[in-house]
């Protein structure tokens, strides 16, 4: 704080003191800031945050989540500033880039004293910028994902992935690919396929919940698919 | 016999669905094989249901996948299991367990429920307050540890001397802490499922619940952050001395078994222990065949030291020859070394 030394201090000051409180303070109280409601709320009405809303109204920014999250660890992602943001209902948290490095391990959820949970808002804040198309840079690789599962109802990873995969785990590996159904057969497990019922009715589940127009809009221009840069 | 500290249940009975896994099915397809086997030996009624789907937990975790589609999914699959009178669904794969339950419980919003079983209605199924009251979604590890006394008179290869960590399942014990069946933090059920046969177990140790590195889409999109992060949790494990890390979930697996030599030769580092499922190594304590029951084929590591070494496998070499580590202390022989480091 800044001394008063002179008498003209002192006077400032007076004549400060003689204005209306509200006068003085206005400044402050016009860079307050002023958020739209809509991402909060849209936040909160979502039914994966039925039982970690009031956590998320009530965070003290106490960082534990920050402490023990391995993306803040090993990558530029703080989970305390996603709370903060989403509490603020922050719509740059619409682009934001840094909600993709979560792990969706729910280490932050699971520690947090007051029951909110980041890895949660992570997964809405994500399907909302695929929803606007933002995001879809970042899914365009998994998107394959949708039409392998819609064709066989199996999951795993999609087969695009899987060449570059080879390289690293190698030739063992690969083998264990092209050799599964017999592996499968010596072990007696049988069919890995649901039946041709139950993936017809798959297929009518994702057709009525529009699983695959989901990912229709074209990524941006100029976006890399593999960083999501 | 250190005491077990995982909280004694009765046995799960009412008809088990062994809820098979998109990951367990396309990379180790032994955990299951292992798993029924194990049912098999503990008298766990069970079925596998050709009308479950998978899932979606790949697709949901890499966001590609609607949390509405998901719900109706896990809906349907309820109906499915409730329908052919096995509504305990049994998973082996840890996010299988977390979407389902996270599923049932978004279910209980009656508006959610609304918007699904308008979704259902077109494949003329509802889930309703049956169907919510019947189903049940339990891991694998807790259908076993509910027949755990029946454990210690069934092993045929004793793994004295053999040391072994728990890597605890994040979708296990971090999306509901409170109903996981001991400490979140420290889970023993995996160690304490294996104390009958006679391993050492670390209990806790530093990063025990640190996650594998996975994070579904970092795996694949940034693989440094991935890589550091496993590679963090097996310099952990190598401080421990153990000779296997066990697993609960498949994802977790394929991180570990897949990179293990590929970050053991980039860093330069030696991290001398194996991977398999605890369903695996039970297995194979209880007399299980490497081959046929538990498939070891699979793995990306070789397992065949560690398969001798428990006496799962004829001996090779006259190093491994010169011991008998199953009846042996804790690592203390030569055979042991040579044919683990």
């Amino acid at each position: 704080m800044t001394e008063l030394q002179t008498r003209e201090d002192l006077d400032r000051l007076e004549g400060a003191l003689a204005e209306p409180y509200a006068t003085i303070a206005a400044p402050a109280f016009r860079a307050a800031p002023t958020r739209p409601p809509e991402l909060l709320e849209r936040i909160l009405s979502d039914p994966r945050m039925h039982r970690h809303g009031q956590g998320l109204l009530s965070c003290v920014q106490c960082g534990i989540c920050t402490s023990g999250c391995p993306a803040a660890r090993f990558g530029d992602y703080s989970p305390r500033e996603i709370s903060r943001r989403a509490r603020d209902g922050d719509p740059s948290l619409l682009e934001d880039d840094s909600v993709w490095l979560c792990f969706y391990c729910y280490t932050c959820q699971s520690r947090c004293p007051q029951g909110n949970s980041v890895a949660v808002i992570n997964q809405i804040i994500r399907g909302l910028q695929v929803e606007s198309g933002y995001g879809l840079r970042h899914v365009a690789i998994f998107r394959a994902w949708t039409e392998q599962f819609y064709a066989t109802g199996l999951g795993g990873w999609p087969h695009q992935l899987l060449g570059d995969i080879a390289e690293v785990w190698g030739e063992r590996w690969w083998h264990l690919v092209e050799h599964l159904d017999e592996l499968r057969e010596r072990l007696g497990v049988g069919s890995a396929f649901p039946s041709g019922e139950a993936l017809g009715e798959l297929r009518t589940i994702m057709d009525a919940t529009g699983s695959r127009e989901r990912l229709q809009a074209p990524a941006p221009a100029g976006c890399d698919v593999t960083t999501g840069a | 016999m250190a005491p077990t500290t995982t909280p004694h249940i009765a046995p799960i009975t009412g008809g088990v669905e062994l809820f098979r896994s998109c990951l367990v099915s396309t990379q180790y397809p032994g955990v299951e094989a292992a798993t029924r086997w194990l049912f098999g030996q503990l008298d766990v009624e069970y079925v596998v249901n050709p009308d479950q789907t998978c899932c979606t937990g790949l697709g949901y975790y890499t966001d590609v996948v609607s949390f509405p589609t998901t719900v109706a999914v896990a809906a349907r699959n309820a109906c499915v299991a409730v329908e052919a009178g096995h509504p305990v669904q049994a998973y082996l794969c840890s996010t299988c367990y977390a979407i389902n339950r996270k599923a049932h419980e978004a279910l209980e919003d009656p508006e959610q429920r609304g918007r699904t079983n308008r979704v259902l209605e077109r494949i003329g199924r509802r889930y309703d307050d049956t169907v919510a009251g019947a189903v049940q979604h339990r891991h694998v590890l807790e259908i076993l540890w509910s027949r755990h006394p029946s454990i210690r008179g069934l092993v045929r290869r004793r793994l004295a001397g053999v040391k072994v960590a728990t890597h605890p399942a994040c979708h296990y014990c971090k999306v509901f802490p409170d109903e996981v069946l001991g400490d979140s933090e420290d889970l023993m059920l995996p160690e304490d499922l294996l104390q009958p046969t006679g391993v050492t177990s670390t209990g806790y140790y530093p990063e025990k619940a640190t996650h594998c590195g996975a994070g579904f889409r970092q795996r694949f999109i940034n693989p440094a952050m991935s890589m550091a992060l496993t590679r963090e949790k097996l310099r952990r494990l190598a401080e421990q001395g153990v000779d296997v890390c066990v697993h609960m979930c498949p994802n977790c697996h394929v991180q570990f078994d897949r990179f293990h030599d590929v970050i053991s030769q980039t860093a330069a580092e030696d991290y001398p222990f194996v991977h398999l499922h605890v369903q695996q190594l039970l297995a194979l304590a209880l007399g299980a065949d490497p081959d046929t029951v538990c498939g070891v084929e699979a793995h990306s590591q070789d397992l065949e030291p560690f398969l001798e070494r428990i006496g799962a496998r004829e001996r090779r070499s006259a190093g491994a020859a010169a011991a008998a580590p199953t009846a042996a202390g804790a690592g203390a022989s030569a055979g042991v070394e040579a044919g683990l480091g």
